[in-house]
């Protein structure tokens, strides 16, 4: 059972990375930050695109990941703001 | 330029151009076919040049501390050096420099024609060091990027153009854009072997490509693994239609490295696109 918030990363993800990756890269950071995936609620964003940036900068480049990363991070207050 | 719109027309020449071929050689006869072909390859040259372009702003996207940065660098490399390559045989294929009669050339003609043939085989060990690098980063990344049962099959029918190619070397220097000679055959043994090896880990990438389950970075690299593959079927087809159908052969190659080109120009171009909304250095990291 994933959450909102989960499935909000993985849909922003995956036109880049592909549905896959989206998902176990999101799953491999929550294990890191010892949450499962339906806890990641906004206030974990900020935390966990930061944690993401040298793995997307793998595909993305340093600028592109910390661009994502910023977007990943505007999800969560777009998220606290409702 | 983007790469939906090169896709297209790509895809439609690689329709037409077998067609144009079969026209050209029904009315014009074997010389004309030929001249149509070398007329392919010139236009593939020019594309090269703008694929060198395009592969040089998709190395701008990464810094270099990056691991995509080594990856495009080593494929800029690849580009450059092949595009030497080419310069080279567009000389010998539009006779700006004698490559016949190589008995009796001088040190610097033979260099020309046959020592520098290897710039191909050089570009090929900076593709060979971009692939590399490729699965090293999709393995540094911790997640599940695996090659499966199916994938070593492939790779053994990879391994059987190199080995069919050998069997038939007697057939590698019959036909050539510049006119056979005694040289031409090792050449094309030693890229055909490297084609295998590129081909091979070409597959490795496409599964990687293939486990994303999709997007966009995926698509770059579905790209540059069908290139990759379209390079080796080029030695292939001359091996085998060689000594039957020498114009056919010719164009058979040429037709598969517009492949290979057309291929790298939408990879480049959709490594570009990857995050197409905004200019990335607006978000440099400080």
């Amino acid at each position: 059972m994933h959450s909102e918030m989960h499935k909000e990363i993985v849909d922003h993800l995956t036109p880049i990375l592909g549905e896959a990756t989206a998902s176990n890269m999101l799953r491999h950071y929550c294990a890191k930050m010892q949450m499962r995936a339906d806890e990641l609620s906004a206030g974990h964003l900020p935390q966990l695109a930061d944690a993401m940036k040298p793995m997307l900068a793998v595909w993305l480049g340093s600028a592109g990941a910390a661009r994502v990363a910023q977007e990943l991070a505007q999800l969560g207050r777009g998220a606290a703001a409702q | 330029m983007k790469s939906g719109s090169v896709i297209k027309p790509f895809v439609l020449s690689l329709i037409v151009m077998p067609i144009a071929f079969a026209i050209v050689l029904a009315a014009g006869g074997r010389a004309t076919a030929d001249r149509f072909t070398d007329s392919v390859f010139a236009v593939m040259v020019l594309m090269e040049m703008v694929i060198l372009w395009r592969a040089t702003e998709a190395r701008k996207l990464f810094s270099p501390t990056d691991a995509g940065h080594l990856t495009w660098s080593l494929i800029v490399g690849f580009l450059f050096v092949r595009l030497l390559g080419e310069c080279r045989l567009l000389t010998l294929t539009f006779g700006l420099v004698d490559a016949k009669a190589l008995e009796s050339a001088t040190a610097i003609r033979f260099f020309y024609v046959v020592a520098l043939r290897y710039l191909y085989t050089l570009s090929d060990v900076f593709f060979i060091g971009a692939l590399i690098n490729t699965v090293r980063s999709y393995k540094g990344t911790g997640l599940k990027f695996e090659l499966v049962s199916r994938d070593y099959v492939y790779i053994a029918l990879v391994w059987i153009i190199p080995i069919v190619t050998y069997f038939n070397r007697a057939n590698l220097g019959l036909a050539s854009l510049t006119g056979a000679d005694s040289y031409i055959p090792v050449y094309r043994l030693v890229a055909v072997f490297v084609g295998a090896i590129i081909a091979t880990m070409c597959v490795a990438i496409r599964r990687y490509a293939l486990q994303m389950g999709g997007g966009a970075v995926s698509r770059v690299w579905t790209s540059v693994v069908i290139a990759g593959i379209a390079r080796d079927a080029s030695f292939l087809a001359l091996a085998l239609l060689s000594s039957r159908w020498p114009s056919g052969a010719k164009f058979a190659e040429q037709w598969l490295l517009w492949t290979f080109a057309g291929c790298w120009l939408i990879a480049a171009l959709r490594q570009q696109e990857v995050l197409p909304r905004v200019p990335a250095r607006e978000y440099a990291p400080a």
